[in-house]
């Protein structure tokens, strides 16, 4: 460890072990260890550094399909934990895919308050897009049965038939079957 | 015999009125989301239904979840009145916190819980015998895993009315300023005179009058809020200077879950008016 950049870059990690705990360093030490994922991370640290340098110059014309772009990136990571972890991905892709097509929580206010009342980390992310790649970030760590209760709770506030009262009919006329 | 065992954490407040639809369940969801919701109170709050018509579950949960609670068999406020009804299997161990269900989890450290209600318990007050004790009980085993306990009551004197007097230390009257509404206030009194004659130990403060779903808009209601004005001051009750205005955000609320300070299109004065109240409410009852 001669290496001055190398030295530098492990103290900086030291620092953030103290923010995040030593567990969630621990699931993203096992989550670099393959080289695929690694080579995802990369190519979207790459391609957010392309972003900023874009809006720096402010053509933002350019800016929109590279967000695209990266929403793909990060669902082929997702994609790629899925190869690796089956039920993990499976779940993660599944949440991915509910908030880009706006089955769960369609608007950005929505994605922050359930963010905000489950305890998630706080949305701070301007755009959807960003806003659902955080989101999601969030859950790349967390235990598989709590991502599961999680979908549970999103599945259940989402429900089409949620507040409609048609579905309040169904369950005062004892037809709690028909409630999705 | 009944006597009054403080609740020693909990500050348990219900909100009644003899007349139906003046808001006691939007404002019992409301006060909930407000002291559990701002950094500044961070409260953890239990949310007990003791309505048939559940409309306060109906506010916090949604019918989705609301249906899978039913459909799984978890426990209701029916369990509590009725946790001592003998059945051909037996009686069953009722475990207070196992008819609790989380609603919210703030990450400010604040939470509301509820004790959802159901159609059924109706059928509790078909047979009230020895019964108007047990919320008390129950409630009192949870005393320490609350910094508030609001009881959103059935319009109606009934089984469910004394139960919800023996658990609280304080009530709180949303009265909205029409004639008919005005007219659940003697009503109310009426029914809190039979409680004091009955359980005189027990120590039952109202902390106050409410004007709520106010419009300012027809002499009609200046005149329904004079005159419970002066039957507040005939029997020295308080009614709050803060008032609740009507808003169309209280109802889309409630269909979105939400408290009026949570939902995108409530204008922002509507939202402050509410916490203005909330403010004074808990002077009152010195949270």
């Amino acid at each position: 460890m001669n290496k001055p950049k190398e030295l530098q870059l492990l103290t900086e990690i030291a620092k953030l072990l103290e923010k995040y705990g030593p567990d969630s360093c621990e699931a993203l030490a096992i989550l670099l260890s393959n080289e695929e994922m690694t080579q995802t991370i990369i190519v979207t640290l790459l391609q957010n550094i392309v972003l900023k340098a874009k809006s720096v110059s402010h053509n933002n014309v350019e800016q929109k399909p590279q967000v695209s772009k990266n929403a793909k990136t990060f669902r082929s990571s997702l994609v790629a934990i899925q190869e690796r972890d089956s039920d993990r991905g499976t779940l993660l892709l599944q949440l991915f895919d509910g908030l880009q097509n706006k089955q769960f929580l369609p608007t950005s206010r929505e994605m922050k308050t359930f963010a905000e009342d489950n305890s998630l980390v706080p949305i701070t992310a301007k755009s959807r897009k960003s806003a659902i790649n955080q989101f999601v970030k969030a859950f790349l760590t967390m235990p598989i049965h709590e991502i599961k209760s999680i979908l549970k709770l999103l599945e259940e506030k989402t429900s089409i038939e949620n507040s409609s009262l048609e579905a309040w009919s169904s369950i005062i006329l004892n037809k709690t079957a028909d409630i999705k | 015999m009944l006597c009054q065992e403080k609740l020693n954490m909990a500050k348990t407040i219900s909100l009644i009125n003899m007349k139906g639809g003046v808001g006691k369940s939007t404002l019992t969801v409301n006060l909930a989301w407000h002291f559990a919701g701002y950094t500044n109170w961070s409260k953890k709050i239990l949310v007990v239904d003791l309505d048939p018509q559940f409309n306060a579950s109906q506010y916090l949960l949604g019918a989705t979840k609301y249906a899978n609670i039913i459909k799984d068999g978890k426990l209701t406020i029916w369990n509590i009145f009725e946790q001592h009804t003998r059945t051909p299997t037996g009686k069953t161990k009722f475990e207070p916190k196992e008819a609790i269900i989380p609603v919210v989890i703030m990450r400010n450290g604040g939470k509301i819980d509820l004790i959802p209600s159901c159609l059924e318990l109706a059928l509790s007050l078909q047979n009230p015998y020895e019964k108007e004790d047990l919320l008390r009980r129950t409630l009192t085993k949870l005393e320490n895993e609350y910094d508030m306990i609001l009881i959103d009551c059935a319009p109606t004197e009934s089984l469910l009315t004394t139960a919800a007097y023996l658990s609280s230390e304080f009530i709180l009257v949303p009265v909205k300023p029409e004639y008919l509404s005005t007219i659940g206030l003697p009503l109310l009194v009426s029914s809190m005179l039979d409680f004091h004659d009955k359980y005189e130990e027990h120590h039952l403060e109202l902390s106050g009058i409410v004007f709520n779903a106010v419009t300012y808009y027809s002499p009609e209601e200046e005149r329904a809020k004079e005159e419970v004005k002066e039957l507040a001051k005939q029997n020295e009750w308080y009614v709050f200077s803060n008032e609740i205005n009507y808003s169309r955000s209280y109802p889309k609320g409630a269909r979105e879950g939400q408290p009026i300070f949570r939902t995108s299109y409530a204008r922002t004065e509507m939202a402050e008016q509410f916490k203005d109240f909330a403010q004074e409410f808990a002077k009152r009852i010195g949270l």
